[in-house]
């Protein structure tokens, strides 16, 4: 704070306004540097190392400790790690030149040696990333220019937006060189180059981060530190908040109906923005391989036979939209000129009818399992909602919730479902994490969040795989609502609503959510009133 | 002294064919258990092909025959060895051996928490019975004998943390303390306040209903007569004679319970984040990390049996007919 002149902090300021439209009161005032926080998680992560994949808690912490060549802000790409880049107009080479002031934790110079060692060693072998697969070759013409190369072209947003996502974080080369990757200690006390170094990691309670006083981005970090507590009951992390024994919780760390008490308190607030680039979705895969479900009638009674509003109104207190296809609306690529299915059950039964499935004298056409993968209590809830629509329309629906392991093997290893409710995380770019579900490559069983329902359609793998080169951005973005109008059509996947990521911090904590990724960010620019 | 010597040597040789009973049941009924620890590994984006996820199951041994599978852990248990948790990439002992301090020192509270709060309870009811103090002391009983203990804990937490601003919400320490030894020790007191009424109150509401029967039994039996009839005071009747005996079987349950205190605590250290081998239970089920699950599965018999034990020695101790009748 001291160091640093009142413009350049009204300039942060603003630009952190401009780029969010954050409420005016919060970002108006001049930040401070200082304080330490505790922020609540709901598990505890196995390692603190995200380049290897991982869950999003993990996530969530590795990305305050580690760094990236640059941040993709829903399509907008900013320098990080890299100062520049060039990609050649044949879309095989992208160059980057990067930072030289740059340090790890230890002290140690960051060089493109980092980098390369990063793509080759363990982008390309875990995490099974496409983007990544497709690089062929990596050099280093000199200490700070790092080029990546491919063989067969890359579409640059496919590049640049898993670069520039949580799949992006570069490790250092010195720790990991000639060592067991998985097995390295430093996986539980990380060395990074981010804004908050590792401190303390005690297990069952908490993970202590640090500030960084040698981050190259000045004058952040604004934090002293963030103290990283597990708290695994929704209702304790909401007495935590509530007393003001933590000020931060992401990703509705409270009930749902718990946040209208929440926002009468003098101390706290929440908000849904920071989530508008990694959006959850609500899914239901439909099986194609069983005989009733391979009828697209069929798929398009069921999606006409659920009411969407009231989920959103019963399940999500009104905390979600109705979806309407695999990109999400907040994605730059997203369309809305999609086959949408209201809420119709006369529709729908008029469908089943054509379909061949007439009511039976006991009023029922025929029985559908619906397998639940039950992590969040509103999963459970929306089952049960949609039962109670499809038994309107005589689908007489078997409700299964396994454990989560369970669940796993029977729907992405046996298949065993006709119908399933999930989620998927969706990224600026598609082809982190949308494509692969209705992509004929995606069928690999025994490995969870693909393509289940056994969708195979070459039309489909067409635009999937044109996508994935493109190197005209316009012709990239017709492809990308090609995809979505086949999704729609098609149905193998029945989107049901995009879920509100809710933020809830103490008043005190400003530039909550101001990034579309927020959580998976590093928090830089998140200060303390004191 | 030999005969106690001998019940314990007994005992002892009782455990060990339990104990690997139990472990074989477990581990099977484990197994049973639809998913493995690789398909959770490949949740969170660690696997992502079926060639790994068929590399790890070996690694980990999950491709062996369920009987081969549980010879193995047995054998291994036996050397102290209880395997490795893949999710934490440690030893299972010393995952254990880290949390269990915390779960130990719940409990002990907690069970001392229970068993005073009854006593005290259970034989002021018995010594004022049928009088308001003895209703009061029965509302008690029923009240914290019916209501689940973790909304017990939640009700402590919102009336002391939240409204009261008392004490902490959750955790065993507080983060922000640069600490002296002293300072600590009082900062995990407070800490402990909460989680030790939520789990310590159902039991305590236990005992106090036997506690308050067995006095009444107790006190019309002869020997208090005989002991009135001589001109004791009350007091000392009632500490001397009645109670020591209506003890007994507060004591027994004491023992029977270990296993369900421990249970208990599973709830209670979610509640409230008591980085106790509850938390690492929890975790380890929704893991199906079974090595963990069966490490803590173990631990817990042993306690229960060693707990058994104690309470076996304290009947000798307190009750010197039941020495008598071995001897004889």
């Amino acid at each position: 704070m001291k160091r640093f002149g009142l413009k350049t902090l009204l300039a942060t300021a603003s630009v952190a306004l401009l780029l969010t439209g954050m409420p005016m009161m919060a970002s108006a005032q001049e930040p401070q540097s200082g304080g330490t926080i505790v922020e609540l998680v709901s598990s505890e992560p196995p390692n603190l190392v995200g380049a290897f994949g991982g869950a999003t808690t993990l996530h969530e912490i590795s990305d305050k400790i580690f760094d990236k060549l640059l941040e993709d802000k829903n399509g907008e790409y900013e320098p990080r790690l890299a100062e520049s880049w060039e990609v050649s107009p044949d879309g095989r080479t992208f160059t980057f030149h990067l930072n030289p002031s740059v340090k790890w934790h230890d002290g140690t110079p960051f060089t493109s040696a980092d980098v390369a060692f990063t793509m080759t060693e363990i982008w390309k072998k875990f995490g099974g990333i496409l983007a990544y697969g497709r690089i062929t070759g990596v050099e280093t013409p000199d200490e700070h220019t790092v080029v990546f190369k491919a063989e067969n072209q890359i579409a640059p947003q496919l590049l640049l937006g898993t670069l520039g996502n949580l799949q992006g974080l570069v490790l250092p080369k010195h720790i990991y060189e000639n060592t067991d990757y998985k097995a390295n200690p430093a996986n539980l006390a990380p060395i990074g180059s981010g804004p908050y170094k590792f401190k303390e990691w005690v297990k069952g309670q908490y993970i202590v981060l640090e500030r960084n006083p040698d981050y190259y981005r000045k004058p952040y970090p604004y934090l002293d530190g963030i103290v990283v507590r597990f708290e695994r009951s929704a209702n304790t992390r909401a007495a935590a908040l509530e007393a003001g024994d933590a000020h931060l919780g992401v990703r509705s760390p409270v009930a749902l109906r718990d946040l209208d008490r929440i926002e009468k308190l003098d101390n706290l607030a929440y908000t849904a923005a920071g989530s508008e680039g990694a959006v959850w979705l609500q899914q239901m895969e439909v099986n194609l391989q069983h005989e009733i479900t391979a009828n697209p009638l069929v798929r398009k009674a069921i999606a006409h036979a659920i009411n969407k509003e009231k989920l959103v109104s019963l399940v999500y207190a009104g905390h979600a939209k109705p979806a309407t296809g695999p990109i999400p609306s907040t994605i730059p690529s997203y369309t809305k000129d999609v086959d949408t299915y209201g809420f119709d059950p006369a529709k729908a039964e008029a469908l089943l009818d054509e379909a061949g499935y007439p009511r039976k004298s006991d009023g029922k056409r025929f029985p559908l399992k619906l397998v639940v993968g039950n992590w969040f209590e509103t999963q459970s809830q929306s089952a049960d909602l949609i039962a109670q629509d499809l038994a309107d329309v005589g689908i007489d629906v078997t409700i299964d919730k396994p454990a989560i392991p369970a669940f796993i093997g029977q729907v992405y290893k046996n298949y065993d479902f006709d119908i399933t409710l999930t989620n998927s995380v969706n990224y600026s770019e598609p082809g982190v994490g949308s494509l692969i579900w209705l992509w004929t490559k995606g069928i690999i069983p025994g490995v969870p969040w693909r393509n289940a329902s056994h969708y195979s359609n070459p039309e489909m793998d067409a635009v999937i795989e044109a996508s994935l080169v493109e190197q005209d951005p316009s012709k990239r973005m017709e492809q990308l609502h090609t995809f979505q109008k086949l999704a729609a059509r098609d149905l193998p996947i029945i989107y049901l609503v995009e879920m509100d990521m809710i933020n809830v911090y103490n008043k005190k904590l400003h530039n909550v959510g101001n990034h579309p990724r927020w959580y998976y960010t590093n928090w830089e620019d998140l200060w303390l009133e004191h | 002294m030999y005969a106690l010597l001998k019940l314990i040597l007994n005992r002892l040789a009782h455990a060990i064919p339990t104990l690997v009973g139990i472990i074989v049941i477990a581990f099977i009924l484990l197994s049973l258990a639809p998913g493995d620890v690789v398909d959770i590994l490949a949740a969170d984006g660690s696997i992502q092909d079926a060639a790994t996820a068929a590399a790890m199951r070996a690694k980990f041994g999950l491709d062996q025959p369920l009987p081969m599978q549980a010879l193995n852990y047995v054998i291994g248990v036996f050397q102290f060895n209880f395997g490795y948790s893949p999710i934490h990439s440690l030893p299972v002992s010393d995952l254990i051996v880290s949390r269990l301090p915390a779960t130990f020192l719940l409990m002990a509270s907690s069970i001392l928490l229970s068993v005073i709060v009854g006593v005290v309870i259970g034989l002021y009811a018995a010594l004022n019975v049928r009088t308001w103090k003895d209703f009061l002391g029965s509302v008690f009983a029923i009240l914290f004998f019916a209501a689940p203990s973790f909304w017990v804990g939640l009700m402590l937490m919102v009336v002391f943390s939240i409204k009261l601003e008392l004490l902490p919400v959750s955790g065993m320490v507080s983060m922000r303390i640069n600490a002296t030894w002293f300072s600590q020790a009082l900062d995990i007191a407070r800490h402990l306040i909460l989680p030790t009424c939520a789990l310590g109150l159902f039991y305590a509401a236990i005992y106090a209903r036997v506690m308050r029967a067995a006095v009444l039994q107790v006190s019309k039996l002869d020997f208090v007569e005989t002991a009135r009839a001589k001109g004791v005071p009350e007091g000392a009747i009632a500490f001397r004679h009645i109670l020591r005996n209506a003890v007994l079987p507060v004591i027994t349950l004491i023992g029977l319970q270990t296993g369900n205190v421990m249970a208990g605590a599973v709830v209670i250290e979610q509640v409230f984040s008591w980085p106790g081998i509850g938390t690492l239970l929890f975790d380890a089920v929704l893991d199906r990390n079974l090595p963990v699950v069966m490490g803590v599965l173990i631990l817990s018999s042993v306690i229960v049996m060693v707990t058994n034990l104690i309470v076996d020695i304290l009947y000798f101790i307190l009750d010197p007919r039941i020495q008598l009748e071995k001897h004889s």
